[in-house]
């Protein structure tokens, strides 16, 4: 077993933010007509929290989740507040907002194992990924709060260990 | 079963004689089938086919008949008959109806069917295809034939419905229409409903499981045994009321439960309806306005003020859209209408030379042509629809930010409450949407009561619209600022250019002034402005050849210049506050500005707005290619043709519906006694607690209205025969606002609703806003004129998928004639694109000195990425209700570009044209 540490760095959070779309609009006629085609309040009040978001992992991939704590607190103050402003539409924006957290969480997940490499070039020898382990928790939650505190931390600690089997193409597993 | 053979014979002998057979011959004929001799039948047909007296082939499908029949007899007359004779007998009977159908005798075929019906009911045959063939050839002058076969059908509906799961709908509209259409035979009635009862015993765990419960409750007296209906009325209002239910007088029982059964009725319907959800939206030509919280729906009594975590968005978005329907009012859509006149003169003549000279096929009965016919004159004309319809695209186009701006500054700012001393008339016509309860006090004069109804009113509309545009407002800028990561970017720009605009405009004025203007204020300028004073900015005029959209692009920008440049008097006269008891001042646009109307210059002003509208005509006339006088100097019948046509589009434009439900008629006990369940809001189900006094007060999801006919009981009567004949227990209800104060309506204010319910032709109600009293008598040009926008000529119907829509009139000529010229124009412009620079030039003209690539490098600054957008948007609302700037404009730690955000404004934003 081969312990890799692999980076948690800005461009996987851009990365995984650009995997993840908000919703998609719908497509209106618009011939002959004044159409008010916006999008809805839970799609524009999800959109200013994940901008948010987006600002917070950002900081704690810089900065570090110590750094980055500070400015989660406003960030779920800002969820509740928005919440509060949607009115009715609160739960709806609470699920939309859970569900994409969750995208993003895969993602994420998704582009820290996919750094590692899967093939490696030892002089004469090939040796190519077999499994691997990682050794951070992203827990999956139906809290939000919960859910961008796991990703804030998990992008804040700025890397991850991972542990790789490789085997030597065509032999029997090396670790 | 006596009865049966002796009907059926009966019909047959009747049959025979409307083939052709002489009566004599037909009788002696029937009775050897009756005893069961079908052969001298078989011969006398032979001869009697030889004779002439009926084809051959008739009389071969006669005598095979006969034999059946009289097969049929003999198997039925015995005391106990097999199910297979049974069966036999309705195909018989099936046949036969089918023969007389072919002979030609729809009373007959009537009778076998019914002959079929009663025997397939002895074995519980399913009878769908028969009961819908009963019902076809039920003859509507003999009530209970006619009515039977509605309970035939609903009866037969359900049963089928329930068998195959499916077609729910069908059966519940079938099943209503029989509720209304009772049978005058008290042993038929009861025997209809009792088969009734049992097939919606059957839909327990179906959708349409609370069926049996809402027939009981609503049906006829003479139907059903009355404890029964009365044991069901009091379930059905203690679901509602509880046990205070028994402290309820008959009549209230009555009202209460069948109101309530309505409810459980929609609500189911309302779940099986497919609805298909558009974006609010106002159409330019029709003014139709669609929202999904209304489709299906009509905003009554304080439906749109009773639940603000419900109704709030639908008020602001009800705002916006009456917003453009309201300015709409004026020259731009008033162009709009003889740009639609033309194309539809047109369209007729191409018809009158598609139809070939046929006259005596009315041109209203012929459907536009997707294919023109082959001849130079349709072509000409089908060119010139082109060259209008691209006309009104490019003003559409060039207008659209602008409008939408407006109606962003409507929705997003204005705050009734705001104006201490008048409702603007845009807020008069929304409140016109809510029926407040103010009871009159004793010995309160009419004056007062009046000036009270007013005051309190508008009190509470404004309280509830303010309390909703504020809490909703921060939010509602976002979701136009948001642009979907991107996927919606032109037209988020659009509308944020726009409401740029606007806002730069009124931020000169604040210059100007030197004051902040309270957006509920300023937008009473911008209102007018767009409505009255866009006189001469259209391309009617211009010569077909000239080039419309540069030449529009400059008259909309010299506009908006020379609005944002009003002087300071004329600025402040306009704003002077309207004292509490004063009437309101009207304004006319002359040279670019607003002036007063006074009792002096009334004449000086009708004359300017008559000379106005025949310039409209006239351009019409101009677009269509007509001339208004003859060469002999009479004047031209076709341009006499044309204006009445413009004149309609144009009275209909000054009618705009708001919601549409088809309502369900309900008819109770008391004599004449009448009302209407209309559903008031899509999308929520849930009931609301109730007390006795007023159930229905705090569940605003219908609707309900009583009254009494004229007629008294008679005219109940004759409406439920109605209800039968248009084959539906529904009235399309709708909300419709005159903007214009129509010459025959009630009042002569304008910006007031009816609610108007119609059954096809057959009946109407249209009540005033803030009465009770159906006018449809006592004004009837204008009852009719509401009818007639709701149920427009055949001719005018679907208009926005034919010749409304440029992109069908370009494919028509494009199929006709390849490369045609017009249509290659047509085909050259991308409108959206097209709005979108105008929207850039504007703007450029409005913070850059006319620089476009300086605004646009400005502009994408703040605005590429979603945080960017975001920023705006929170600057935007912050500075729209003029809180105090603690800091410089930024956008994620930089600043706003200070081209367009100006924290030393009044408003936020930099003055039109006085950019750094």
């Amino acid at each position: 077993m081969t312990q890799l540490v692999s980076a948690v760095h800005i461009d996987i959070v851009d990365a995984a933010f650009a995997k993840v779309v908000l919703a998609a609009p719908v497509a209106v006629r618009r011939d002959g007509k004044l159409y008010k085609d916006l999008s809805g309040p839970v799609v524009a009040a999800a959109t200013e929290i994940w901008e948010r978001i987006r600002e917070l992992l950002n900081h704690a991939a810089r900065k570090g989740w110590d750094v980055a704590q500070q400015m989660l607190d406003d960030v779920n103050i800002h969820i509740t507040a928005l919440a509060e402003e949607l009115k009715e539409h609160a739960h709806e924006f609470r699920a939309l907002l859970l569900e994409r957290l969750q995208d993003l969480m895969r993602e994420t997940f998704d582009l820290v194992l996919r750094s590692v490499r899967s093939r490696i070039q030892i002089g004469e020898a090939t040796y190519i990924l077999g499994s691997v382990q990682l050794e951070s928790k992203l827990v999956y939650t139906s809290s939000i709060e919960a859910s961008v505190t796991a990703l804030c931390k998990f992008v804040g600690q700025g890397e991850t260990v991972v542990k790789g089997t490789y085997t030597l193409m065509n032999s029997p597993a090396t670790s | 079963m006596d009865e049966l053979i002796h009907f059926y014979l009966q019909s047959t002998e009747a049959l025979l004689r409307a083939a052709g057979i002489p009566a004599p011959i037909a009788e002696a004929l029937t009775a050897e089938v009756g005893n069961g001799r079908p052969e001298p039948a078989a011969i006398a047909l032979e001869k009697a086919a030889k004779a002439g007296l009926l084809s051959e082939a008739i009389a071969a499908a006669l005598s095979m008949l006969l034999t059946r029949l009289s097969r049929v007899t003999g198997n039925v007359s015995n005391d106990s008959v097999p199910l297979d004779d049974l069966a036999d007998a309705v195909a018989v009977m099936l046949s036969a109806a089918e023969l007389s159908m072919q002979i030609g005798t729809r009373p007959m075929a009537y009778n076998f069917y019914e002959v079929a019906y009663h025997f397939g009911a002895i074995f519980d045959r399913p009878a769908l295809d028969v009961a819908q063939k009963l019902r076809e050839l039920s003859n509507p002058e003999k009530v209970d034939q006619f009515h039977s076969a509605i309970w035939r059908l609903a009866i037969e509906h359900v049963r089928d419905c329930c068998e195959r799961r499916t077609d729910w709908l069908s059966c519940l509209d079938a099943v209503e229409l029989a509720l209304v259409c009772p049978v005058e035979n008290p042993a038929l009635q009861a025997d209809l409903f009792s088969r009734l009862l049992q097939q919606v015993g059957k839909a327990q765990d179906t959708p349409i499981s609370e069926l049996a419960l809402i027939v009981a409750v609503q049906s006829p007296r003479s139907g059903w045994d009355a404890g029964k209906r009365s044991a069901a009325m009091r379930m059905v209002a203690a679901s509602r009321l509880g046990p205070t239910v028994d402290r309820l007088s008959p009549d209230q029982l009555e009202i209460i439960s069948t109101a309530e059964a309505q409810i459980m009725f929609d609500d189911m319907r309302q779940l099986l309806t497919p609805t298909h959800v558009p974006s609010p939206y106002v159409t330019w030509h029709e003014l139709m306005l669609g929202h999904q919280r209304l489709a299906g729906a009509v905003p009554l009594g304080r439906s749109l003020i009773a639940k603000s975590t419900r109704t709030e968005l639908l008020l602001l978005d009800l705002a916006h859209e009456i917003g453009h329907a309201f300015v709409l009012q004026g020259p731009i859509g008033i162009r709009q209408a003889a740009y639609r006149a033309a194309i539809h003169y047109l369209e007729l003549l191409i018809l009158n030379i598609a139809r070939e000279r046929d006259e005596s096929v009315e041109l209203s009965e012929v459907p536009v042509t997707s294919v023109l016919p082959a001849s130079a004159a349709a072509r000409a004309a089908a060119r010139l629809q082109v060259a209008v319809a691209f006309r009104a695209a490019i003003e559409q186009s060039v207008w659209t930010p602008w409008l939408e701006g407006v109606s962003m500054y409507v929705e997003l700012l204005c705050d009734p409450k705001e104006d201490p001393t008048e409702i603007s008339a845009l807020h008069q016509c929304i409140r016109s949407l809510i029926d407040f309860n103010i009871p009159r006090n004793e010995e309160e004069s009419d004056d007062a009561y009046s000036q009270r109804f007013a005051d309190t009113s508008a009190a509470e509309f404004e309280e509830f619209f303010s309390n909703a545009l504020r809490s909703r407002s921060r939010l509602n800028h976002l979701r136009y600022f948001d642009d979907a990561q991107g996927q919606r970017r032109t037209v988020s720009d659009l509308y944020c250019l726009g409401y740029l605009i606007v806002r730069s405009v009124v931020s000169a004025w604040e210059v100007t002034l030197g004051t902040r203007l309270a957006p509920a204020i300023a937008v009473k300028l911008l209102l007018n402005a767009t409505r009255a004073g866009t006189f001469g900015t259209g391309i009617d005029v211009l010569p077909i050849d000239s080039d419309c959209t540069l030449e529009c692009r400059i008259r909309f920008l010299a506009w908006v210049q020379s609005l944002a440049a009003l002087p300071r008097d004329t600025l402040a006269d306009f704003f002077t506050a309207v004292g509490r008891d004063d009437k309101g001042v009207v304004w006319i646009w002359k040279d670019g500005l607003p002036q007063r109307v006074t009792p002096a210059s009334v004449d000086e002003a009708t004359i300017f707005y008559e000379g106005q509208f025949d310039s409209f005509q006239r351009s019409a006339a101009h677009l269509a290619g007509l001339n208004t006088t003859c060469d002999d100097g009479s004047p031209n019948t076709h341009v006499t043709f044309l204006t009445s046509l413009f004149e309609q589009y144009v009275a209909w434009r000054r009618l705009l519906p708001i919601g549409r439900d088809m309502s369900r008629l309900l008819f109770l006990d008391a004599p004449g006694r009448v009302g209407l369940c209309t559903r008031t809001y899509i999308g929520e189900t849930t009931k609301e607690p109730t007390s006795q006094t007023e159930p229905y007060a705090d569940d605003p999801r219908y609707n309900h209205r009583y009254w009494t006919l004229d007629g008294g009981v008679k005219e109940a009567e004759r409406l439920r025969r109605a209800c039968g004949r248009v084959g539906s227990a529904r009235l399309l209800t709708t909300r419709i606002v005159d903007f214009g104060g129509h010459p025959d309506a009630p009042f002569e204010r304008a910006n007031t609703s009816y609610v108007c319910s119609f059954l096809k032709s057959e009946y109407s109600r249209v009540v005033p806003w803030a009465m009770d009293d159906d006018i449809s008598d006592t004004h009837p040009e204008f009852s009719s004129l509401l009818e007639s926008r709701m149920f427009p000529p055949l001719r005018f119907l679907n208009e926005d998928d034919t010749i409304g829509s440029l992109s069908f009139l370009k494919d028509r000529l494009s199929n006709a004639v390849a490369n045609d010229p017009i249509a290659l124009i047509a085909n050259s412009v991308d409108f959206e694109t097209l709005a979108l620079d105008v929207a850039m030039e504007a703007s450029a003209t409005a913070f850059a000195q006319g620089s476009t690539s300086q605004f646009r490098e400005s502009y994408e600054q703040a605005m590429r990425t979603t945080a960017g957008r975001l920023a705006v948007a929170r600057w935007m609302f912050g500075t729209g209700f003029g809180k105090p700037v603690v800091q410089e404009p930024s956008l994620s730690g930089q600043r706003l570009p200070r081209m367009i955000f100006n924290a030393q404004a009044f408003s936020g934003i930099t003055p039109f044209g006085a950019s750094v």
